[in-house]
């Protein structure tokens, strides 16, 4: 069996070394304290703390340590976890870059489920979650899940791909302690809905379904009668193909529901499908979160209304409202914290270059106390229609929403004065993610660089912990990141920059960035190699169609043998690449890396390699 | 199936180009109503298969393509095939048949080398449909997008020739004429299908239309109706003696107007039973869930059902 490059077979344990005999002290605290104090420590930055303070205390941590969290899955091997922690009932694995969502990681690149599961099969017996994201998940895979671990409760696959519905038969057979299982975003064949039908009758115990994503029909009868059993279901998510009457039926057998995504939610407008969808929403007094919501319209959208005011978060971004629907719908949500929406193109007799921006004037004045708010293009591709939010929806929000700390804002224009606005009404961004769509775009009022608008949020929002830039950029945005941006933990960058010092400025100045992805950007080598002592401290590094060689990958790869080093060619042929870029092949360079991992450089296609 | 290729109306540009390829108008999808009066017809059923329709054909047979081996390959090859279709005048008709095949590859792509044809085809404006992975979301999110134009909805009842008449069209789609249509079609996807119902006035020879649609409550469609029959146009102008005879309406006229009984005009409807019914009393998703035909007349308005939606 030819061993996987990417695995660090022969990685030594970084634990024994701490066996030798000056870490042994005396502790402070008698083991029972500590223990309890440690079972009520959950999060694994703190918990990574406490292991660091001497043996004792490392190894009451180790034993104690029931969930652990690995977010590069080539950080470090399954062996090696296995380990260290003895007693884990749940693991969270992320596997791709983050890119892969978006197409540009090629397939079969790795980050396989299979090898962890062998290892977890016979150290965790008693493994109860997995939570994975990006991980190549078989139907093999879900069905030794499914058999290897009596006592499995909680599945959540979130953008994972390489499994069908049969997978999910697997599951549903012989779980029997199932308590969540949760799909969203895959990239998985829907060969039907059997699956559903394979819970057995006895099955009572789940609390959480997510099926939202899939495509094909399930059966109504085997999903109403699972609804009836499982009196703790607090999360049901369903496809599309349910239609309003049976979200009705649903509604009825589990008025308890905390969250809901509905199927569709259009139909011709009948009284008594009406007046009997209003009184089911009306006795669901728990229902915090709506999604779903495909082809919602204003026949049936009222209905909600007995039940938004309860609402903390709303994802509307499939339902493709109308501005004066959604304005309609959040006047009704004074409580709402999170709102997603898709922007759609009104009808031909509303005014088109603002209309969509009165929707986010409403949220602004009728929502109050937003936090999060996530806004998608609804037609990403067509340049020619001027429609979309502008900045006047983004500003209106602001002045509104005090508490907004997270967006994610997808638009076709920008100017520099309006995100200047923006921080300065709320200055207490985490998570600032702006996407001008057109890339490379400058302010478009003064066609200058958007550098001082990022350069506003990195002064202004001393919290950022994740940006993402867009527009026209030079080297003077990275100047401001670097200097500003002291929290930042994740940057995602694409066609900006000027040259080499833009990178240098945020790996030398970002001193707790972890994730930075950089694609369509002119940084070469010497910004790579600038980086040699940050990379060691961060999760992953990103470059694709940048200006960085074969020469400065081998040139890191040699100079930092922890990290592992991966370099992507294109293997297209010449002629579908020549007349888009011009410059022939194109190298893609993520660059993984975390604390423990050996030396392994792969590269691919060496002997076509131009540099 | 086939007539929804045909039903992107006669205006189809095929893209920037102004378009060779002249569609039959006249094609009506088996979800259109029958009682529609026959100038309507219904464009925008199954535009999904449509679009990748012209996707394909582009890609593999039209237009001159250079490196056109992986039609509509990409993920987003849905999209991507709009700006194709600008740059191609001619548009080749395909079966639908083999544009479902391209949704299953559009999916199963491999990495995001693999270029779409479009993006051998120089960019304009630098758009961003042609650069691979942007923008930065996620292909469930957009095939999503490309599935709700799928969904039944109401039909659109105007014909293109309409939409150059109708005062309601935006300046910009209707001037610009054929090289949006492509576009035009895209746009519907995402806009409100539209629910087009004359309004003839008492004493006006001439009627307009309305979209039940646009408007959400009964303010704004008497407001609309309003602007059309209470500020004169040319062709009201001619008319508007027999109106002065009967009351005169006064042109100073606050939206609600129609509504609140201050005007000479009443908006009533004839329900399906063929009563007579006094607008506003039922909520406005009942009257707009169905299409009605308006008509305003002095004292008395009447809504004629002229058949059952989608």
């Amino acid at each position: 069996m030819v061993p996987d490059p990417k695995r660090c077979n022969s990685c030594k344990d970084s634990a024994s070394s701490r066996d030798s005999p000056e870490w042994t002290r005396p502790s402070a605290f008698p083991d029972e304290v500590l223990d309890r104090v440690l079972s009520l420590m959950e999060s694994h930055k703190d918990r990574s703390s406490v292991s660091l303070v001497c043996k004792d205390w490392y190894n009451a941590e180790r034993w104690s340590r029931s969930h652990v969290f690995i977010g590069n899955c080539y950080s470090v091997s399954p062996e090696i976890v296995a380990r260290r922690f003895p007693n884990i009932r749940s693991v969270t694995l992320k596997g791709k870059p983050r890119f892969s969502d978006f197409n540009l990681v090629p397939q079969n690149w790795g980050a396989d489920i299979c090898a962890w599961l062998a290892v977890f099969a016979a150290a965790y017996p008693f493994l109860e979650e997995l939570r994975l994201k990006r991980m190549a998940v078989s139907d093999e895979s879900l069905e030794f899940i499914a058999t290897s671990f009596p006592c499995f409760k909680s599945l959540s696959l979130l953008s994972c791909d390489g499994f069908s519905t049969d997978g999910l038969k697997s599951i549903a057979s012989h779980c029997k302690n199932l308590t969540e299982l949760d799909l969203q975003e895959n990239v998985m064949d829907d060969l039907g809905g059997g699956w559903l039908s394979c819970f057995s009758e006895n099955f009572v115990t789940l609390e959480v379904l997510n099926f939202a994503s899939l495509n094909t029909d399930v059966s109504f009868d085997a999903l109403e009668a699972l609804v009836t059993r499982c009196k703790s279901l607090r999360v049901l998510k369903v496809n599309k193909n349910i239609t309003l009457e049976q979200l009705q039926r649903l509604l009825v057998r589990a008025p308890q529901l905390v969250e809901l995504g509905t199927g569709s939610f259009q139909q011709d407008l009948m009284p008594r499908v009406y007046a009997e969808l209003e009184s089911a929403f009306n006795n669901c007094k728990n229902l915090h979160t709506l999604s779903g919501l495909w082809e919602a319209n204003f026949l049936y959208l009222p209905v909600l209304y007995v039940a938004s005011a309860s609402l903390t978060f709303l994802n509307l971004s499939y339902a493709c409202l109308t501005s004066s629907e959604l304005a309609n719908l959040v006047a009704h949500c004074p409580s709402l914290r999170r709102l997603w929406f898709a922007v759609i193109i009104v009808s031909k007799t509303e005014v088109l270059d603002t209309v969509e921006d009165k929707g986010l004037e409403a949220v602004g004045s009728s929502c109050p106390l937003l936090e999060e708010l996530r806004v998608f293009p609804a037609d990403p591709f067509d340049q020619d229609i001027v429609h979309g939010v502008t900045e006047s929806g983004f500003v209106a929000v602001s002045r509104g929403c005090r508490r907004l700390h997270y967006v994610l804002y997808f638009c076709r224009q920008m100017s520099n004065a309006a995100v200047a606005t923006i921080v300065q009404n709320c200055p207490d961004f985490t998570h600032f993610r702006l996407c001008i769509m057109n890339p490379g775009q400058p302010d478009y009022l003064t066609n200058e660089p958007m550098d001082e608008a990022f350069g506003a949020v990195v002064k202004t929002c001393t919290k950022l912990q994740r940006l993402a830039v867009s527009g026209l950029l030079t080297d003077l945005t990275f100047e401001y990141i670097g200097k500003y941006a002291k929290n930042l933990e994740t940057l995602s960058v694409a066609f900006a920059g000027s040259s080499d010092l833009g990178m240098q400025c945020v790996l030398g100045g970002c001193t707790k960035l972890r994730k930075l992805e950089i694609r369509d950007c002119p940084f070469g080598n010497a910004a790579l190699l600038s980086g040699l002592e940050k990379y060691e401290s961060m999760r992953s590094l990103w470059m694709s169609a940048c200006n960085v060689t074969m020469n400065g990958c081998r040139l890191l790869a040699k100079e930092m043998p922890r990290l592992n080093v991966e370099v992507m060619k294109d293997d297209e042929s010449d002629d579908s690449q020549a007349d888009k870029t011009g410059s022939g092949h194109q190298y893609k360079i993520p660059v993984m890396t975390e604390l423990t991992c050996t030396q392994i450089l792969k590269i691919a296609s060496l002997e076509t390699a131009r540099k | 199936m086939d007539g929804t290729l045909g039903l992107l109306g006669g205006t189809t540009g095929g893209g920037g180009g102004g378009g060779s390829t002249t569609w039959s108008a006249s094609t009506v999808s088996k979800e259109d109503n029958p009682v529609m009066s026959s100038e309507v017809s219904s464009p925008y059923p199954d535009e999904t298969e449509l679009e990748l329709g012209l996707g394909l054909s582009l890609g593999v047979g039209g237009g001159g393509l250079g490196s056109n081996s992986k039609p509509a390959a990409a993920p987003w090859g849905q999209y991507a095939r709009i700006l194709t279709a600008k740059d191609f005048p001619s548009l080749v008709s395909k079966s639908s048949s083999t544009s479902s095949s391209s949704v299953t590859k559009a999916n199963s792509s491999t990495a995001g080398t693999k270029r779409s044809a479009s993006d051998s085809v120089s960019p304009r404006n630098g758009t961003s449909s042609q650069v691979v992975g942007w923008p930065p979301l996620r292909t469930y999110r957009m095939n999503s997008m490309a599935t709700q134009a799928k969904a039944p909805t109401a039909e659109d009842f105007s014909s293109p020739g309409e939409e150059n008449e109708s005062k309601n069209a935006v300046a910009d789609r209707t001037t610009s004429g054929s090289n949006k249509n492509p576009h035009n079609a895209k746009e519907k996807r995402f806009l409100k299908t539209s629910l087009f119902v004359k309004v003839n006035m008492d004493g006006v020879g001439i009627g307009r239309k309305v979209d039940l649609n646009a408007h959400s409550c009964y303010e704004n469609l008497a407001e609309t109706l309003d602007d059309m029959f209470c500020r004169p146009t040319t062709t009201i102008t001619a008319r508007r003696s027999t109106v002065e005879e009967n009351d005169v309406m006064t042109e100073a006229s606050g939206p609600s107007k129609l509504l609140d009984g201050s005007s000479e005009f009443v908006l009533t409807y004839e329900d399906k039973e063929g009563d007579w019914m006094l607008v506003g009393d039922v909520p406005w998703g009942y009257v707009a869930s169905s299409c009605y035909d308006i008509y305003v007349s002095e004292k008395l308005a009447a809504l004629v059902t002229c058949g059952q939606s989608e």
